[in-house]
């Protein structure tokens, strides 16, 4: 061996110092146990999410036929960007929204049926082998449902039955749109029979029977393992400890006095002529159902293209609302368009100032409630599903900006979503095809 | 006790008899390290490491960013075994301390070091799988389960899988025990998919629906389209023969090229009906499509589909047809009525008329839709057909389906027996049935009234069933504390009120969702004959065991070597083994990405919208490693062979000649082509790409991964991912280069970017190209792509291919790169051994793993590493046959 040239100092000196660290017990650290860290990190996790404690919201509403982008769109952007024609109409909030252009859903087109996929983004539901997937209300109240009454409310005016919904479960099964206020009214505030809530008990507990059963199961099986399986089965007892008490906490629930409310029984307007008063009645229906903390999860779908030549003000429109949509740049369709369009902003307006004004501990009901309101048409005459309009009022983020992104190359509006979920102390950076939080969007 | 050791240290230090301290050491770690919990390296190891690795590699230099000194006092664990293997393996090569340094280490110092480090490490493996097995215990992942509640219920397309949640990969597969984790949400997805499950099982009602034969005209399905958007033309043509029906046109305007409203449907001539047939000149894009909607499956089950069709083609100005020219790939779908669209088929129609018979399986009230998948795929607003000629267009004439099914072989189905046995069915009024009515209520179309088992004596009932349900079910025999439970959930519903019927679907929900149910089998050392059974089937068919494995299990007879070569030969036979073959391949070649990048709608227009490419892509790779299987090809023709498993569309994708229709099937390949193997499969090159741009970084680091198995490190932080431009003005190799200057980037990437390089002669979906594709400089190309849309791309700098693969040569193209990365088969093959060990056992493959690999190689080197050989050799060893 040759050591004559060997860096001697330079190795004693790398001895010396590890040595001194030995010997002051620095680089001693205790092993944490293979056992610990899943369940330990998880726990903490949740308590993370937790932490803020104040209840989250959310009301999602598609108009499957859009805005006229023309009149939507904010020409500037930023903080100070000046609010186009129908924002106008929406300027007393402009603190409390965001509005946003230049975004889409990655890969999602084929014209109308992406309304099935606006809050699911899975991509070309016209495609030949399309399965939809979770829509982010369900994928929500998976985590949050029991938190109320109900988990989630799926709303709808003028659905088509049977074709469309925003809702959608994991396994791409359609969630039907209830389109009778006063049906989901009753529900949530009037007390159900008897039979009825037995009913709903038994089922949960029997439930409750069947996690009992197999974590007894468990249990045994723990028994006989070695220590690192006897983990992975602890994890799967915990797992069902967790259900057993979502499931208790929903029981509870049927035992409670439903909440009251002054407000009357909503009336139904029997002809989907009434579209706009249906749009209104929905409105202050998810307005109550979050005042009373009924629930904290609602879609709503204003299916426009199944809708008729629609009322507006008080009197008919002259053409069927999807006929108009179509309109070739006939200057009287487009004017007939824009009083619709104007309509919806002007609900919108009211809807956000009635949330402003309802207070819940310290904060606005709009602090606690992010409202979503967009369509998956960009563009309803040429059926393009890029550059879709889209707002988002409340929710505690900080607003009074327009984030524009690029028109040509548009930017994943699931990463809104993504934002969305961790508003609601939901612990993920995934949602469908986002890449991660919505750019520029910053909580409050 | 950790004092102890540190005491131990001590003394260890200042012993100089290596000899002694060799079997010191060795003492040390068979006492101490048995929890795993006392540091992993001894003095002498220490000693070494001292004087030769830790000038450079402390935690001070860092170099290579590899801290050996933060190693040094601690126990193994995952992050430590793979630093010291890592040392171990450099050293052993000679690779480290570095040639350059000139205090090296001598000969025996080096080799007694290695072996004391391959003495420790496997030494504290052999000891943790002596006390905990080689595999940690896990639940099905989803797809298991979806196949094993299949096969229990006797219902091969229950839709299990997408309502579970994703399960997590681990050594690039999923079905390792550290990341198969389980929370509340998968509990309650358990729980809710099986309840789905079992009544989708239950008998819908008392007799089997009637088994007729029955056809449906294509003209008598409602409507193909609802009206024209725009001026352009949407169109579905009556014809008899090749003879285009002028007087059924339903807008009554004899001019065709004006909008025009052809209704399909609803019209015919008396004594045309028969004859009659629609031409549909566009591939299915909602709203024009053909759907069999008169038919709608009456119950789940098999049925037999006849499609009577034939090709034409159609004038420009759309006034007459004329015989085809062409064969016409069609696909046939399942469709309900949201819109969700499952594949079930692919075939052809030719000029000729012809009548194609498919058996499927169907959901109840699912329909048919076929589907011309070579037309034009035209989209709103304008759109301009791709396939036009001057003469005229090519359509496909639907005729006809005939269905005849259901095809049951007994009723109640085997599911619903295995279920309620013979326990007699009474129909009931849905309004008057128990609360677990199915949702159908509300649906209309749905049925008025259901279907319920009527016990006289439930008690005996209970028992009887349940034992035989849990007994299939659960992959051993289970214990009578565990019949009793699930027992005594039936009886507590009952007593709660609950029907027969629903209390004993409470019961095999419970089973569905115990942990005898989900969880694998086996205690420490070797697998009994069940855990054998399981191990086998999950592995060859993805699924539980059968009826054949379990009785072989029972007996014990399985554990005999020959036994168990028969049956690894029977399993791979039966069709159950493309369970196999997919489940592997999309988690070793990713092939479950195959749609996570779409092509880009500027650059590459001729992709848009074509399933037909994409579902191919997909197959083309499950075909062809089912055809290795069936062959034993050896692991070179995983780079190379003389044949390709395509269709029409994939040959014109790969330009080779002389290749019609939809089916796949094994074609020879001219010579020297550059497909044959998987390296030049459009699926890999598809999903080693995002759609827009190809990166040979990305690519070769697959390569390494996935083919060769050389595990490259991630790039140090802050290094930022070098992009392609598609402006055209450079290449992505020109960036590249800029970087491989720099020594500490080249260090790597040396072995990297070479197989990237090679495969930059295929785009984001595999087809071969000269140049690059941009939007910015470049020569334009014209043209309309399969979605109907004009597009414009320009062709831009030339491709370059070239490299060097250190230690063999240069190569110009992926020709040359194949050549030599044939120089080492056993590379391969040692790769695919790995990958398939932790497919199988749910394991990494370990330290201690490498003389059971070593063996696999050496057993098979005769078949020159033959694919089903390699199972063979794989299932027969040490690793594969312990917990």
């Amino acid at each position: 061996m040759n050591f004559s040239h060997a860096p001697f100092v330079s190795t004693g000196a790398t001895l010396s110092r590890r040595s001194f660290l030995r010997n002051a017990g620095i680089a001693l650290s205790l092993p944490l146990l293979e056992s610990m860290s899943p369940v330990f990190a998880r726990n903490a996790s949740r308590m993370a999410a937790a932490l803020d404690g104040k209840p989250r919201r959310m009301l999602a509403i598609c108009n499957n036929l859009g805005l006229l982008p023309e009149h939507f769109f904010p020409k500037t952007a930023g903080a100070d960007y000046e609010l186009s024609e129908y924002l106008q109409m929406l300027a007393p909030h402009r603190r409390d929204f965001t509005v946003f252009s230049g975004v889409s859903h990655p890969n999602v087109d084929g014209g109308h049926p992406a309304d099935n996929c606006f809050l699911t983004a899975a991509p070309h539901p016209s495609g030949g082998s399309f399965r939809n997937t979770i829509s982010l209300d369900q994928y929500m109240a998976e985590e949050v449902g029991t938190h109320t009454r109900f988990p989630s409310l799926t709303l709808g005016v003028n659905v088509q039955q049977g074709v469309r919904s925003l809702s959608w479960t994991q396994s791409g099964v359609m969630i039907p749109c209830e389109e009778s206020a006063a049906d989901v009214f009753r529900r949530l505030f009037f007390t159900g029979t008897a039979e009825e809530t037995a009913l709903q008990v038994r089922k949960l507990e029997l439930g409750q029977s069947i996690l009992d059963t197999v974590a007894g199961q468990a249990r045994a099986l723990q028994r006989t393992l070695p220590d690192a399986d006897r983990d992975r089965i602890e994890q799967y007892f915990t797992s069902v400890r967790e259900l057993e008490q979502r499931m208790a906490a929903s029981k509870e629930w049927e035992h409670k006095p439903k909440p009251k409310v002054t407000a009357p029984v909503p009336l139904d307007p029997e002809s989907p002529v009434a579209y706009m008063e249906k749009v209104r009645l929905m409105y202050d229906l998810a307005r109550v159902a979050f005042e009373t903390d009924s629930t904290r999860v609602i879609t709503l779908l204003l299916d426009s293209v199944n809708s008729p030549a629609i009322a507006v003000d008080g009197s008919p429109v002259s053409d069927g609302y999807h006929n108009l949509s179509h309109h070739g740049k006939s200057e009287d369709k487009l004017s007939q368009l824009r009083k619709i369009d104007e309509w919806h902003m002007r609900l919108l307006g009211d809807l956000v100032g009635d949330l402003k004004t309802t207070r819940e501990d310290g904060d606005t009901l709009l602090d606690r409630s992010m409202v979503l309101y967009g369509s998956n048409l960009g563009n309803a005459h040429s059926h393009v599903n890029t550059n879709m309009p889209t707002i988002l009022a409340g929710g505690g983020f900080r607003h009074g900006q327009h984030l524009a992104f690029d028109h040509e190359h548009n930017y994943p509006l699931p990463n809104l979503f993504v934002s969305m979920l961790q508003r609601m102390s939901i612990e993920t950076d995934r949602f469908a095809s986002a890449t991660g939080t919505m750019r520029g969007l910053q909580i409050a | 006790m950790i004092l102890l050791t540190r005491a131990h240290y001590f003394v260890m230090r200042f012993v100089p008899n290596p000899r002694f301290s060799f079997a010191f050491a060795l003492c040390g770690v068979i006492a101490l390290c048995a929890r795993g919990t006392e540091p992993a390296i001894t003095a002498p190891s220490i000693d070494f490491l001292d004087r030769h690795c830790l000038l450079c590699h402390d935690a001070v230099e860092r170099k290579g960013n590899l801290n050996l000194e933060s190693f040094l006092e601690k126990p193994f664990d995952a992050e430590a075994l793979l630093v010291w293997t890592k040392v171990h393996d450099r050293v052993s090569a000679g690779e480290m301390p570095p040639k350059k340094r000139k205090r090296r280490p001598a000969a025996d110092e080096s080799a007694s070091f290695v072996d004391g480090l391959a003495t420790a490490i496997s030494t504290f493996e052999s000891d943790k799988i002596a006390r905990q097995g080689r595999s940690l215990k896990r639940r099905l992942n989803r797809y298991e389960y979806e196949n094993a509640v299949r096969d229990l219920l006797g219902n091969p397309i229950l839709s299990i899988r997408d309502s579970l949640p994703e399960d997590t990969v681990a050594y690039g597969f999923n079905k390792v025990g550290e990341a198969l984790d389980v929370s509340h949400v998968q509990i309650a997805r358990y729980l809710g998919a099986a309840d789905d499950a079992l009544r989708q099982t239950i008998a819908p009602r008392l007799e089997a629906p009637p088994s007729e034969t029955r056809r449906y005209y294509t003209w008598q399905q409602g409507r193909g389209f609802v009206k024209s958007i725009g001026p352009q033309l949407r169109k579905t043509f009556p014809v008899v023969g090749v003879d285009l029906q002028v007087d059924l046109v339903a807008s009554g305007n004899p001019d065709l090229e004006s909008k025009s409203h052809l209704n399909l449907g609803e019209h015919s001539v008396p004594g045309r009906e028969e004859l009659e047939a629609v031409v549909m000149l566009q591939s299915t894009y909602e709203p024009a499509h053909v759907r069999f909607e008169r038919f709608r499956a009456p119950v789940t089950a098999l049925y037999r589909l006849r499609l009577s069709g034939y090709g034409v083609w159609m004038s420009p100005d759309y006034k007459q047809t004329s015989r085809g020219r062409t064969v016409e790939p069609v696909s046939i779908y399942a469709s309900t009525i949201t819109r969700n669209l499952r594949k079930l088929a692919d075939f052809d129609f030719n000029p000729d008329p012809s009548v194609q018979e498919v058996e499927v399986w169907l959901r109840a009230g699912e329909t048919i839709q076929p589907d011309a998948v070579r037309l034009v795929r035209s989209r709103p607003p304008d759109f301009k057909n791709p396939l036009q000629e001057a003469d005229g267009m090519p359509g496909v004439a639907f005729q006809w389906m005939e269905v005849d099914g259901p095809l049951l072989d007994q009723w109640p189905t085997a599911g619903h027996r295995l279920l309620f046995g013979d326990i007699p069915l009474r129909e009931v009024p849905l309004a008057a049935a128990s609360e677990s009515q199915p949702a159908a209520a509300k649906d209309k179309r749905g049925p008025t009234t259901r279907i319920e088992v009527v016990s006289s004596d439930p008690t005996a009932d209970a028992d009887r069933l349940m034992r035989g349900f849990v007994a299939k079910a659960f992959r051993r025999v289970p214990n009578e504390a565990e019949i009793q439970s699930f027992l005594a959930l039936v009886h507590r519903a009952r007593d709660a009120g609950f029907s027969f019927q629903d209390a004993m679907i409470a019961g095999y929900t419970a089973v569905l969702a115990s942990p005898g149910f989900l969880y694998f089998q086996g205690e420490p050392g070797r697998l009994d004959g069940s855990g054998l059974a399981e191990r086998l089937a999950f592995f060859l068919w993805n699924s539980p065991p059968d009826d054949t494995l379990r009785a072989l299990a029972a007996d014990g007879s399985l554990l005999e070597p020959k036994v168990l070569r028969a049956q690894v030969d029977r399993l791979l036979d039966d069709p159950k083994a493309m369970r196999f073959v997919e489940a592997f391949l999309d988690y070793w070649l990713d092939l479950r990405e195959i749609d996570s990048s779409s092509p880009d709608g500027n650059l590459y227009p001729e992709y848009q919208l074509d399933e037909h490419l994409a579902e191919s892509l997909e197959k083309e790779t499950q075909l062809t490693f089912a055809e290795f299987l069936r062959r034993d090809l050896g692991a070179a023709a995983f780079v190379d062979t003389d044949f390709a498993v395509i269709n029409g569309r994939l040959a014109d994708h790969y330009g080779i000649p002389d290749v019609e229709g939809a089916l796949l099937r094994p074609v020879a390949l001219p010579a020297d082509h550059v497909r044959g193997g998987f390296l030049t499969q459009g699926s890999v090159l598809k999903v080693t790409a995002n759609g827009t741009t190809t990166s040979p970084v990305l690519r070769g680091v697959w390569i390494m991964e996935k083919i060769l198995g050389h595990h490259i490190p991630p790039p140090p932080p802050g290094v930022g991912a070098v992009e392609s431009d598609t402006r055209g003005a450079t290449t992505i190799r020109e960036e590249l280069a800029k970087h491989s200057t720099q020594e500490s980037c080249n260090a790597c990437h040396r072995t990297i970017d070479p197989p990237g390089f090679a495969l930059e002669s295929f785009d984001v979906m595999g087809a071969w190209r000269d140049q690059y594709r941009s939007v910015g400089e470049g020569t334009p190309v014209a043209g309309a792509g399969h979605h109907g849309q004009k597009f414009i791309y320009k062709l831009a700098q030339p491709v370059d291919a070239s490299g060097t693969v250190e230690g063999v040569g240069e190569f110009t193209d992926i020709r040359g790169f194949k050549q030599a990365l044939l120089k080492d088969p056993e590379r391969i093959a040692r790769n695919l051994t790995e990958q398939f060990l932790v497919y199988a056992t749910g394991a990494p493959v370990r330290f201690s793993d490498r003389p059971a690999v070593n063996r696999i190689l050496e057993q098979t080197r005769a078949s020159r590493h033959g694919l089903r050989s390699l199972l063979h050799a794989l299932v027969q060893s040490e690793p594969f046959l312990i917990k």
